[in-house]
């Protein structure tokens, strides 16, 4: 305990026990905290510069989502923009068909990805982890993570062109004589394929992440267990798995917090060959109410509800962590 | 006590004692890393292929080449002349660098501010981050806060108001905090002030975390387009991934009538090619950070 | 794991419009003329007057006064000078334009550029942006007073009146009536080009001329040549005779490139819509007596769906139509019309030269354009009319003097082609960015990468001409369509005019036909529900617009 320490306690211990006025009870809470904030104030100078970067460029913008209370035009401007109080909101909660069943395809989208494309890259990672070598670890691991670079544009265009109506599988079921599958155009299948596509474009980047994690684990604690005579399995269960635990446990509590958010531009780009009614989702709806059709406030309501709602998922997920013993994004 | 002791120890293909898996699970592992690769690779010659192939290969084989017949350099020297996508490959490495820089900086000190519970002002701080993560500004308003603090058609455009993503504060804090606190501990007993415990203790520590971080933030720098869109409008400004756009998205071909005795690239083939130019700067980067992510930290630190 | 940054910015980007390859055509809106270019404002507002050029540089091929463009087959080999001096007094002029081309080398690597500034007399600050981002762009722009001198309205941007009306020039004491003498290549551009610019009965710009000739039906002449084909059936059964003819799965042929090209709504022509002509339909509003009637309301356009549902049912159209990215739908159609794995596609007629650069069968390449028969002999085919101009150029706010430079400016810049302006106005340097070939203009690579990524054009143009460098047969073939398509061609009632409506919900409007009409020709919906859908359309907002736009009509007459 440093000296500081030392002190901070004892004038905690200090402040007398029973019997105090609420005066002095809020004075001492003042003394306590402008106590702690003398001991903190080197760590607080050390957030300065990212605080400030935050305030400034994140939320300083962020008041300019008052326009989902107007109606908002750029040429006038948001002071002079005609006040319209909720009206921006009705649409989430007036049946509009479009909106609800673009409501629909992001629900049902996030949560394939939730089970799909979340777990992919923590068994990718444990599956590499296990590699005896070094080499092909680092080989695969390099080769894996390439498609995240490219753009959805591109993506798209490979994907259309292996499964398209005239790509590579049709060509081949056709000059064979079977029936072609025309996948791209399939509206049933639109959902998963969207989802493939994010994991074969994603998965091997998000797995740096979790190898990150996993190299933190003391190597000593393996030498231990197999000294113990536990097996491969056994290590696996009780050594790496809780070491990859916090980080996952953190991640998917983020994840959560987008969980309305399910990709934009990967889905305006494939929307014409399968129709509005099923691939529109919150975004692209957003997106062609809001920005084509001059909507500005429709899109910020709709943005703020998002927001409000991914807040109420992460603190409500937190807590559900904390039940287990883990200690999630941030403890009480 | 002088300090925290490390011992950099490569973790041994084999520990000591355990027996190796068996055949089956071994091929199964290999079957499915093959079938992965593959899925990733396959596409990637593709798009190399069709940034060598010829208007007449892309044509017949629908726009999307595997092997080229004829390899044709056509589309690499149409976008390398001029100059106008080397300069714009320079500026995006410089913006790069040093936005990854500044925000590694912010991000660390923020993160290892937060890193304490119960310090003052953590949860509210805390909360500011995770409102900043979840609620996004719209563009007019932060074209707006750009422009009034002068920053438009500038360079610090792009990375001063893209330099703290709160996603990577939060996940570099769970770093930080999974840190064995003896070691800071023992640092401040010994008196040591935050930013030289930062610096001497936490940081060496976290290569692993920095180096993802790191990568993270390089990568969001590199791909970063948009905001050139909003903010820059001198061209000669523009970083590759805005050069790119002109090239990916635009439907028209590159116009006019063939100068004499050359051929036009097709469209395809310029679009691959500008793609195959932006990644290769990444390859070449990535396998230096590889290595920090394999390395077995920590071992017998605490102990001694 | 996309970091969240990443996704927020990605938010706005639109990486490719729903309507996408026809940026041009989104407006569905043009002018209303039925014939004639040389009208009078039947919108109350005074336009300029027409003055042609006298002296200017002669065709080869002569325009006409019903819109026929005029031909060139060759760049003059003597250009004229039709302006004198410069036109600019050293300032700068900063212009907003979007871009289809890639981005041009700055000024100091520029001869291009630095030609057409000493030829100007002024410093271009040109801000580009690719076009799928330019709403983007120009909300920013707006929103955080930063518009430059000239911006370039593309398609109709939402609450335009409103914004033409806070931020930008009222033109119409510059340029109206005979105010426009005094810049005779703005004189040189008739009068139907410039209703686009003409918003809250003023004039709020200078156009970018096109033609009133919409989307080409194109089918490759050469191959229905090999096989002694008429490439001009004369009922609508005889078309489906030539379709049966030229597919050949085996070959992997087929003869349509679509069946409705999704981009239709905004004027793209695919198989639906050219039996819709060949139906008499008209192009989007059908006006009478007062009262406008929507082509999906109409029965021809029932019938006309489910004659597509049968050519699609016998395998006539490319069976990768419908699964094509919406990015690369006219891409991909120009691909498999160039390959000739699809003998028919509808495109624009500006993509007539394109083919013959891109084309890779060799000199025996030949395209033409297919008139819509009439359906039967009880019906009259159409053909349908654009918006004659792309765009338009407004002025922002200014005082009488600079916005007298700024028309200066644009003045040269809307040179006619074939003059000495225009030739270092879209080529640049002699020896530099062009060379002569043949007797002919021939940009060099440099000239192309200096010269597209400006998009100059898109500041100030003149009367658009039929030109395809190289390509005499082209330009000939044409002109020769063009003579046939635009005296049997319908105007869009409603073009020129605004709807608050439309402009808020014609994404959503277009999903909901788009959405069914693709299925019901894959067989997917029966036809007994396009009726549904019709009236789903009415009810979201299609009542709504012919409301507004039969009231913009009442007043305009």
């Amino acid at each position: 305990m440093t000296v500081k320490e030392d002190r901070a306690k004892a004038v905690r211990r200090g402040a007398p026990s029973g019997g105090q006025s609420r005066g002095d009870r809020r004075s001492s809470r003042l003394r306590r905290a402008a106590a702690k904030l003398h001991r903190d104030k080197a760590l607080l100078l050390l957030a300065i510069p990212g605080l400030a970067v935050l305030l400034l460029f994140q939320y300083l913008p962020l008041l300019g989502n008052i326009i989902a209370f107007e109606n908002y035009e750029p040429y006038l401007g948001i002071v002079q923009s005609q006040w319209t109080g909720l009206a921006n909101f009705a649409i989430i909660f007036n049946g509009n068909p479009q909106f609800l069943s673009a409501l629909y395809n992001t629900l049902i989208i996030t949560a394939l990805q939730l089970v799909f494309v979340f777990p992919a890259p923590i068994a990718l990672a444990l599956l590499l982890n296990s590699l005896l070598s070094e080499r092909v670890k680092k080989l695969v691991q390099s080769v894996l993570y390439l498609p995240h670079f490219l753009s959805w544009v591109v993506v798209v265009a490979i994907f259309q062109s292996m499964l398209g109506g005239s790509g590579l599988l049709d060509d081949w079921l056709r000059s064979n004589g079977h029936t072609t599958l025309n996948i791209i155009g399939n509206a049933g299948l639109f959902k998963e394929m969207i989802v493939s596509q994010v994991v074969w474009k994603d998965t091997g980047w998000a797995t740096i992440l979790f190898l990150a994690a996993l190299s933190t684990i003391d190597v000593a604690l393996y030498e231990a267990a197999s000294v113990d005579g536990a097996s491969r399995w056994q290590q696996l269960r009780h050594i790496t798995l809780p070491g990859l635990k916090s980080i996952a446990i953190l991640l998917f509590i983020l994840r959560l917090g987008n969980v309305l958010s399910v990709g934009f531009e990967q889905i305006i780009l494939q929307q014409g060959p399968v129709g509005l009614g099923a691939s529109e989702v919150l975004d692209t709806y957003v997106y062609h109410n809001g920005v084509l059709g001059g909507q500005w406030g429709e899109s910020a309501a709709v943005g703020l509800v998002k927001g409000i709602v991914g807040v109420a998922l992460v603190l409500a997920a937190n807590k559900v962590a904390h039940l287990f013993g883990e200690p999630g994004l941030y403890q009480s | 006590m002088s300090g925290p002791q490390r011992r950099k120890t490569k973790r041994p293909s084999t520990i000591a004692g355990t027996t190796p898996p068996s055949l089956a699970i071994r091929s199964v592992k290999s079957v499915v890393l093959t079938v992965c690769c593959a899925v990733v690779i396959i596409p990637f010659v593709g798009v190399i292929s069709t940034s060598l192939a010829t208007q007449k290969q892309v044509t017949d084989s629908g726009g999307f080449v595997l092997i080229p017949n004829q390899v044709s350099l056509a589309a690499y020297q149409a976008i390398l002349s001029g100059g106008v996508v080397t300069r714009a490959l320079g500026i995006s490495v410089f913006i790069t660098v040093a936005g990854t820089v500044i925000s590694l900086a912010c991000t660390a000190t923020l993160a290892y501010a937060l890193s304490r519970p119960g310090s003052f002002g953590h949860k509210p701080i805390l909360m500011l981050l995770l409102f900043a993560l979840l609620f996004t500004p719209g563009i007019i308003p932060m074209y707006l806060v750009v422009k009034y603090l002068g920053l438009l058609n500038s360079y610090w455009a792009l990375i001063i108001p893209t330099a703290v993503n709160a996603f990577n504060v939060i996940v570099l804090r769970a770093f930080f905090m999974g840190l064995p606190p003896q070691l800071i501990e023992s640092a401040r007993i010994d008196g040591a002030s935050e930013l030289t415990v930062l610096r001497r203790v936490v940081l060496p520590l976290s290569k692993a975390a920095l180096a993802v971080i790191g990568l993270f933030y390089a990568v969001g720098y590199w791909n970063a387009f948009f905001n050139a869109l909003l903010y820059i409008n001198d061209t000669s400004k523009w970083p590759l991934q805005m050069v790119i756009q002109t090239y990916v998205v635009n439907n028209s071909p590159l116009g006019g009538q063939p100068p004499p005795g050359e051929v036009i690239p097709p469209q395809q083939s310029l679009q691959m090619a500008v793609l195959v130019v932006s990644v290769v700067p990444i390859l070449i980067v990535y396998p230096f950070l590889q290595r920090h992510f394999g390395k077995g930290v920590l071992t017998g630190a605490v102990k001694g | 794991m996309d970091t969240v940054s990443r996704r927020t910015l990605l938010r706005g980007a639109l990486s490719a419009t729903v309507l996408a390859g026809a940026g041009p055509l989104l407006a569905a809106c043009g002018t209303s003329s039925g014939n004639g270019p040389a009208e009078s404002s039947n919108t109350g507002v005074l336009l300029p007057a027409y003055v042609p050029l006298a002296n200017g540089p002669v065709p080869d091929l002569p325009a006409l006064p019903n819109g026929v463009l005029a031909g060139f087959l060759k760049y003059p080999a003597n250009p004229i000078s039709v302006t004198s001096g410069k036109p600019g007094d050293g300032s700068t002029v900063s212009a907003f334009i979007e871009t289809f081309s890639p981005v041009a080398p700055p000024l100091a690597q520029n001869p291009y550029w630095q030609a057409l500034n000493s030829a100007l007399g002024v410093n271009l600050d040109l801000q580009v942006v690719p076009g799928s981002d330019y709403s983007d762009k120009l909300n920013v722009l707006v929103a955080g007073s930063s518009l430059p001198d000239l911006t370039m309205i593309s398609g109709i941007p939402p609450n335009l009146p409103a914004l033409l009306q806070a931020e930008f020039q009222d033109m119409t004491p510059f340029l109206g009536g005979d105010a426009v003498k005094k810049y005779p290549m703005l004189a040189n551009i008739p009068s139907l080009y410039w209703k686009t610019g003409v918003y809250n009965g003023a004039l709020y710009g200078i156009p970018v001329p096109r033609t009133i000739m919409g989307d080409v039906f194109y089918y490759r002449a050469d191959i229905l040549a090999a096989k002694g084909l008429n490439p001009q059936p004369a009922s609508y059964a005889e078309f489906v005779t030539l379709c049966k003819e030229l597919t050949d799965t085996r070959k992997n042929v087929w003869a349509l490139s679509n069946a409705n090209n999704s981009a239709a709504n905004a004027g793209g022509v695919g198989t639906l819509q050219f039996i819709q002509q060949m139906l008499g339909v008209g192009y989007n509003w059908t006006y009478s007596d007062g009262t406008l009637t929507s082509t999906y309301e109409m029965p021809e356009t029932q019938e006309a769906l489910a004659r597509t549902t049968e050519l699609y049912k016998a395998g006539y159209v490319h069976p990768d139509s419908f699964s094509t990215a919406t990015t690369s739908l006219t891409t991909t159609y120009k691909q498999w019309f160039n390959a000739g794995s699809a003998i028919i596609n509808g495109d624009s007629w500006t993509a007539w030269p394109a083919y013959y650069t891109e084309n890779v069968a060799g000199p025996s390449f030949r395209i033409n354009g297919m008139m819509p028969p009439d359906y039967d002999s009880g019906s009259k085919a159409v053909t349908w009319q654009q918006n004659p101009s792309f765009s338009f150029t407004a002025f922002k706010k200014a005082p009488k003097s600079r916005i007298e430079e700024l028309l200066k400016v644009v003045n040269w810049l809307c040179a006619p082609f074939g003059s000495a302006e225009y030739l270092v106005k879209t080529y640049g340097v002699e020896g530099v960015d062009w060379v002569r070939k043949d007797g002919d203009v021939a940009q060099t690579q440099a000239g192309i990468n200096q010269s597209g990524g400006l998009s100059i054009g898109y500041v100030g143009s003149g009367p658009d001409v039929i030109y395809a460098a190289g390509e005499a047969q082209a330009t000939n073939d044409c002109y020769a369509f063009m003579k046939k398509s635009i005296p049997a061609s319908v105007a869009d009632p409603t073009t020129g005019l605004y709807s608050r409506t439309n402009g808020e919900k014609s994404a959503i409007l277009a999903g909901i036909i788009i959405d069914a009409v693709q299925a019901i020709i894959q067989g997917q919906q029966p036809l007994s529900s396009w009726p549904s859908t019709v009236k789903s359309w009415q009810t979201s907002g299609g009542n709504q617009v012919r409301s507004e736009f039969e009231e913009a009509l009442a007043k305009s007459k």
